[in-house]
């Protein structure tokens, strides 16, 4: 039995991993610990979860950590995991800076203990066949990939640049930029692009995005990272990614798979009835610490990830 | 009455040649049509009973009042000056031209022949972009923020001498495609302020014959963003062959089309060829629409909708997306002289 402790929730997927685990047979989520007061007890209720009082006594419960917290804080309680040897999956991106991700991974490396990143889309099937596509050939030379990861505006801490690193840019980038990365084989070699606030004038942070990028092999590719499906919109946003081969084309479009649902009493909206992205991501963490191997989404993926962000906000035509 | 020569007889000849057949309530006759594929003339002369000429002599023709060309890309400025020279009113195919100065010469000359110049910009004539605009301006939805074009399909191998892979002949995929895109967005948003942009040809990434394939974000000079993908990358006889789609977020919305997922007639067949077809058949035709715009601009001296100035500046923002494919850059439209 793997032991869990979710070391800060402030980031809702969160609930999500706890979910997950609730399911498996062969790990156990201990508890929590959430700085945020509000957070902890918004969480602990709807979870059922005990309650830390010291990220320290969290840790003590447990074999490995979940860090579902605010991204400037993923570097602190990854280093604080790993010294006490304990496993570290992180939520997306791996931190707000590169000197925090490089700390990360080597602290990780020195205690012996997994640093998984959270991109959970990796694990989507239509994400798997495509790379096996791929791999197979049957594209041909790979020319050019258009892809979005719209979202709606998630307001809370993610739009507080000291906790978030910034707003839609970094919060959408890492996920695509991540999957095209495995997909490819390729890397990023330079990023250009626009982002601006164009929807929530409130906003201290950019609310759009559109990122240029060329890879490594050659190919080219466009990011679309805004925040903007509007709340009226029947889903949260999207994952999707078009890809231009010598010998044909593929579109994938990741959270497709949808029932639409229209009721008098409540909002419509459409209703995913296959999607076990987050249980896969979970499997694969649990999978990772008894093998002792090095998972799918390791740290260096969330470096290289967050290193297209950063050259996105320094490159702003 | 007007008169009217198609010049060109090709895909968009024959397109117009259909429009006009739907124009019987107008006084209009096509008198001519020219092509130097004799057969592709024929084919335009039967839908239209209209005689096949020459170009010289169809200009040399007092009755003639409207020239409407549709031949290749590269030809557009020396037939104009030779047409509006004669007097004749000119509704030319999109895009207008091939580089600033030859669209300017297309003004000019017309203008100092007192002649209407229109050049086909259809897209604003599709009834999915007029309505998208439509709603764009209703208030409600608030001012734009960043929006989404697709436009592409499989390559168009039915050029005469594959003109359109020649990126001399056609401009490549943001000039004979994406403009359709860059003008629509001009229409709705205004002016474009810089563009960023790849194309497999102009990027020379891979070694990739006969085809292309475009992608280019723009800033506006209002703030707004908008990507705008063109292709002619997807493989012949595919299920779904040409299409469009777009999405365009506001501050208090958003609006999304598909062609995809707007037809109207789906049929499949036990056969091995053309077993299936997705339409959306209308009976409305854009390209008849434009062209009665036009017809009714010359008859009653009024303005045209798309103006020689405007399809130039659609034009200047494909070349600057050529320009930034080409140098890997940011460019601004204004650059492009």
């Amino acid at each position: 039995m793997i032991k869990i402790g979710i070391l800060g929730i402030a980031h809702t997927h969160g609930y999500s991993y706890v979910r997950q685990i609730n399911k498996m047979q062969d790990a156990q989520v201990t508890g929590l610990y959430e700085e945020n007061v509000e957070f902890a007890k918004r969480a602990s209720s709807e979870l059922n979860l005990k309650l830390f009082n010291t990220p320290q006594e969290l840790l003590d419960s447990c074999d490995a950590v979940i860090i579902a917290s605010e991204n400037s804080k993923h570097m602190k309680y990854t280093e604080m995991a790993a010294l006490k040897h304990k496993h570290v999956l992180c939520e997306k991106p791996i931190a707000v800076n590169i000197s925090d991700a490089e700390h990360m991974i080597k602290v990780c490396k020195e205690n012996n203990v997994v640093l998984q990143i959270a991109f959970p889309v990796r694990y989507a099937p239509s994400v798997r066949k495509a790379k096996e596509t791929i791999d197979s050939g049957v594209l041909g030379d790979i020319l050019a990939v258009s892809s979005t990861n719209h979202g709606t505006m998630p307001g809370s801490w993610f739009v507080e640049k000291e906790l978030s690193g910034g707003g839609a840019v970094i919060d959408h980038t890492v996920h695509v930029v991540d999957i095209v990365r495995w997909l490819l084989n390729t890397e990023i070699t330079n990023v250009s692009g626009f982002y601006d606030k164009l929807i929530y004038d409130e906003l201290k942070v950019e609310d759009c995005g559109l990122l240029m990028l060329e890879l490594s092999n050659g190919a080219f590719m466009t990011l679309d990272t805004s925040w903007s499906r509007p709340k009226a919109h029947p889903y949260w946003g999207d994952v999707t990614i078009r890809i231009v081969g010598t010998q044909g084309t593929l579109f994938i479009d990741a959270f497709d798979e949808k029932i639409e649902y229209y009721c008098n009493d409540k909002k419509n909206g459409w209703m995913n009835f296959d999607i076990k992205f987050d249980y896969n991501l979970i499997r694969e963490f649990i999978d990772c610490i008894k093998t002792g191997r090095k998972p799918l989404t390791s740290g260096e993926d969330g470096l290289a990830a967050l290193e297209v962000v950063l050259k996105a906000y320094a490159a702003k035509a | 009455m007007q008169k009217i020569a198609i010049i060109g007889c090709g895909m968009m000849g024959k397109t117009h040649s259909k429009a006009y057949q739907n124009m019987k309530d107008l006084d209009i006759c096509v008198k001519y049509v020219s092509d130097l594929d004799h057969k592709k003339a024929e084919v335009c002369a039967q839908m239209l009973n209209a005689e096949i000429q020459t170009l010289e002599n169809i200009l040399k023709d007092p009755e003639i009042t409207i020239i409407d060309l549709c031949t290749q890309t590269f030809t557009h400025a020396e037939l104009t000056e030779k047409a509006a020279s004669m007097g004749k009113n000119i509704f030319c195919e999109k895009p207008i031209a091939l580089s600033i100065t030859d669209a300017q010469r297309m003004i000019d000359v017309c203008k100092k022949n007192n002649v209407k110049l229109s050049v086909g910009h259809v897209v604003r004539f599709f009834p999915e972009y007029m309505k998208a605009k439509e709603i764009l301006e209703t208030p409600d939805m608030g001012s734009g923020a960043v929006a989404r074009f697709y436009r592409g399909g499989n390559f168009p191998s039915h050029g005469t001498d594959n003109w359109f892979d020649d990126i001399k002949k056609s401009g490549g995929v943001f000039v004979d495609l994406s403009i359709h895109d860059f003008d629509y967005l001009r229409t709705v948003f205004g002016e474009p302020e810089s563009i960023i942009a790849r194309s497999v040809k102009l990027s020379e990434t891979k070694e990739c014959k006969n085809n292309d394939h475009g992608l280019a974000v723009i800033k506006f000079k209002n703030g707004v963003l908008a990507h705008v993908e063109g292709s002619w990358a997807e493989p012949d006889n595919m299920p779904v062959g040409f299409h469009t789609k777009f999405e365009v977020n506001t501050k208090n919305g958003m609006i999304h089309f598909d062609a995809t997922e707007s037809m109207t007639f789906n049929l499949q067949l036990k056969r091995q060829q053309n077993n299936y077809v997705a339409a959306r058949p209308s009976e409305y035709n854009p390209y008849e629409q434009e062209l009665r715009v036009f017809i009714d601009a010359v008859q009653n001296g009024s303005e045209v909708k798309v103006s020689g100035e405007e399809a130039l500046k659609s034009l200047r923002v494909a070349l600057a997306a050529n320009i930034s494919a080409k140098e890997k850059r940011p460019v601004l439209i204004e650059e492009v002289k």
